[in-house]
């Protein structure tokens, strides 16, 4: 079994505190869900637009529980021999060399074919067994003694058989390598996949999971977790700040500013000594929150309202 | 809680969520976790196992606020009667308190609750305690044990027992809101009405003042419990059915004929529309590797592995082409087809979302290419700069195919698939159907949708049966169900 401290995922509230301790803010949705992950065993697909903390949340449950983060990157044309593992042809190959020599000592005085091909067999079926597998990401995080995190981040960017591949990790916690067996998981890993809806995931693969859908965060939220990922940043540009990202998001653009660029936005105006947010500030540091040419140049003509509506937010 | 539960899952399903078996197992292991106690923690917790997308997520609040919801209503009315006077009259909080016949003040308010001609012949004293005491004291009892339940104001007696009725008269069946009486009347007679009624009716009968008064009493009980009854299935009919009558109204919506749908139900057909095309596209957007899979190639193999002394070192397989599609669809958009042409553009619009390599043309008497609107503007915008810059004006099908040779013979090769939506009436124009048959000899197929009937296509200026022998498939289209079924094929066999 696990041998992370139990104890720290006895109930939401523990959970709660114990992201806030790693500087990772949270709602209540998100704490139940890994509470909920942590009792039944089960993983959990987060979803949401990018940039709201969908990969930083497995790295917070592994530095909370002290696992190890064990992340797996999918991508197009990703197959299992990259993700699941893979047989260490170089030392098959070197092993063939050395049986090649031994061939003669192993088969001397051997009575025809049928007592070589017995003396064979004897010599063992280490050609296919641990010693030469090579573990990949997955085989990995069910080998790890203690358990561990383990973060499928963007799995929509697999391709569909990819997804078949994952199905019998996520229900049972074990691989079936043909050459070798089952490979059962040691102790049970936390898995968390991401999705950014590229495209839909198929309702196998979401069945067994926990899903978790991270929006945008709401003002009050986003004021927190500025104040744990960036404290020196001044009670008022804080609320400034936060209430300008949280205008802009209703604004209707390509990319939407995620929590993830308020944050660098708050370093930047933090490196830039401002106090207090003003229109040609806020033109000069725009495309640390847009990322796209034209958004900057929608928000540009009405960066007067915005800001205004901003202002009388914070009052 | 297990049935509460799949009752719940239930109505997610009828609202659009897709719940699997396993995960109503794992919902009811969360609840075993996180108790039922803490309202907010088991929405949050239900929400992360029910619900897998974030449309089903706002489904299931809605749903959940709904489902669990009632048991507040019933308490609330408990405490506030409005519409069920008799119910004040026999709030057992005074019941208890009356029962010494010193409760005058505590009625004060209430005594001009009862209807006027209830206080006409009134024998009985006007409040229910001292009723009780009278009926004691004369050595009646009430035989029906609902008709007692409801005088005692029993309400969670009677919220059990209708529950109970619900579920032995099926009430989670319910389909449609005309079945909502039968429903009521099932679940009342379940209760035990039939007894209440007798009763009632004998008193009604009796000869004497005092029973008769007790008659009435009773026939309001029985009014009362009608209402509650009636509300109870109402709500269980929302919760349970009205999704039931949604999926009806789609499927009414997917066979009604294109131009007999009005302006009105375009936000629904939208809906069809593009659910329809989501569909298909989850069916052959699957790339499937085709081009890995095969035999191995012997002689190629052979022959190439010449070079390495005869030793198969370099294996060949056979691999299968994948071509890829290309459609071109041609849209009329005049007069005539004024009422279809808006949902074959509608469609095309899925249509160019679907397959990669589809163009789309408008034409009413001269064509234009309309890919790039569709690329860039949305759905409903598309549409209605197409009908306003190129729609409803005369037709005249020769012009358009020239336009369309013209335009694009030249892409036109083997692997084109040219699709023609429209009904042929050429305000006896030129036809020209010796440019579709140019296009016929040089593309994979040409289809022809037509909206009208097969009985139409040779009559008044259609001129169907000039251009039908240069398509490979000629189909009414005039539904949903058609545009789908076509499309479908065209799919299969595009791949």
């Amino acid at each position: 079994m696990s041998t992370y401290d139990k104890s720290k995922v006895a109930s939401i509230e523990t959970v709660n505190a114990g992201f806030e301790s790693e500087g990772y803010i949270c709602n209540s949705q998100i704490a139940t869900a890994v509470y909920l992950a942590c009792q039944l065993d089960k993983p959990i697909l987060v979803e949401g637009p990018p940039g709201v903390g969908k990969t930083e949340l497995a790295k917070a449950t592994s530095q909370f529980l002290g696992l190890p983060l064990i992340r797996l990157q999918c991508y197009e044309g990703l197959d299992e021999s990259k993700a699941l593992y893979e047989w260490k042809y170089g030392k098959q190959l070197l092993y063939t060399q050395v049986l090649k020599e031994k061939l003669h000592d192993v088969l001397k005085g051997a009575q025809g074919l049928a007592e070589s091909v017995t003396r064979l067999h004897e010599f063992g079926d280490i050609f296919y067994s641990e010693e030469f597998l090579e573990p990949r990401p997955l085989l990995k995080a069910l080998n790890e003694p203690a358990g561990a995190v383990m973060l499928i981040d963007e799995v929509d960017k697999s391709d569909h058989e990819f997804e078949s591949f994952l199905l019998e990790i996520l229900s049972d916690y074990q691989i079936s390598i043909p050459e070798i067996g089952t490979v059962r998981a040691k102790s049970k890993p936390i898995v968390f996949l991401t999705s950014n809806n590229t495209r839909e995931i198929s309702d196998a693969l979401k069945r067994r999971c926990l899903h978790l859908y991270i929006p945008f965060p709401d003002a009050d939220l986003e004021l927190k977790i500025i104040k744990s990922r960036v404290p020196e940043v001044s009670d008022s540009l804080r609320k400034e700040l936060v209430a300008f990202i949280q205008n802009v998001r209703e604004m209707d653009l390509k990319k939407q500013p995620a929590v993830s660029e308020t944050i660098d936005w708050a370093r930047t105006l933090l490196l830039l000594h401002a106090e207090t947010l003003d229109a040609e500030l806020i033109r000069s540091t725009l495309n640390v929150i847009l990322k796209h040419e034209e958004d900057i140049r929608s928000i540009d003509d009405q960066l007067g309202a915005v800001l205004g509506k901003a202002e009388k937010a914070v009052r | 809680m297990e049935r509460t539960l799949t009752d719940f899952v239930r109505s997610l399903r009828t609202s659009d969520v897709r719940v699997s078996t396993s995960e109503t197992i794992d919902a009811i292991n969360v609840i075993k976790l996180v108790g039922l106690n803490d309202r907010e923690l088991l929405r949050n917790s239900l929400a992360v196992t029910l619900p897998k997308s974030d449309i089903e997520k706002e489904h299931f609040n809605s749903c959940f606020e709904r489902f669990f919801s009632f048991a507040r209503i019933n308490e609330f009315k408990a405490d506030a009667p409005d519409e069920y006077d008799i119910e004040s009259d026999e709030d057992p909080d005074e019941f208890d308190r009356g029962s010494g016949g010193s409760s005058g003040s505590g009625f004060g308010g209430l005594g001009g609750n009862f209807d006027g001609d209830y206080d006409e012949e009134m024998p009985l004293p006007d409040d229910l305690t001292t009723l009780e005491q009278a009926l004691e004291n004369k050595g009646i009892t009430i035989e029906s044990p609902l008709a007692r339940m409801i005088l005692r104001g029993d309400r969670q007696g009677l919220t059990i027992a209708m529950a109970n009725a619900a579920q032995a008269v099926k009430l989670n069946k319910i389909e449609f809101f005309t079945q909502k009486g039968i429903y009521t009347r099932k679940m009342m007679m379940h209760m035990g009405l039939k007894e209440l009624e007798d009763e009632m009716f004998s008193y009604e009968d009796s000869e004497d003042p005092f029973e008769r008064a007790i008659g009435r009493k009773l026939r309001e009980a029985r009014e009362y419990l009608r209402v509650e009854v009636r509300d109870y299935v109402e709500h269980q009919f929302l919760l349970i059915a009205d999704a039931e009558g949604k999926e009806l109204k789609e499927e009414i919506t997917r066979n009604i004929k294109l131009s007999n749908m009005e302006l009105k139900n375009f936000s629904n057909i939208k809906q069809v529309v593009q659910k329809m095309a989501k569909r298909l596209i989850a069916m052959h957007s699957r790339r499937k590797k085709v081009t890995n899979r095969g035999v191995l190639d012997i002689r190629k193999t052979l022959r190439r592995n010449m070079a390495y002394d005869g030793l198969l070192f370099e294996t060949h397989w056979k691999s299968v082409k994948v071509d890829r599609p290309k459609i071109m669809v041609v849209c009329d958009v005049s007069g005539s087809v004024r009422e279809v042409s808006r949902f074959l553009l509608m469609f095309l619009y899925s249509l160019t979302e679907i397959l990669p390599n589809v163009r789309a043309f408008a034409f009413s008497s001269s064509l234009f290419e309309v890919t790039d609107l569709f690329k860039q503007k949305s759905l409903e915008k598309a549409v209605e700069e197409t009908l306003n810059e190129y729609g409803f004006g005369s037709t005249d099908y020769g012009a358009a195919l020239q336009d369309f040779k013209d335009l694009c013979y030249q892409q036109i090769d083997n692997k084109t698939t040219v699709m023609i939506l429209g009904d042929s009436r050429n305000n006896h124009n030129e036809n020209r159907a010796e440019i579709l048959e140019e296009i016929y000899q040089r593309s994979r197929q040409v289809i022809w949708l037509n909206p009208e009937p097969k009985t139409h296509w040779r009559s008044g200026d259609a001129e169907m049966r000039n251009y039908a022998p240069y398509c490979h498939m000629v189909e009414v289209c005039n539904s949903l169900n058609h545009l789908e079924r076509i499309v479908n094929k065209l799919l299969v066999r595009a791949k």
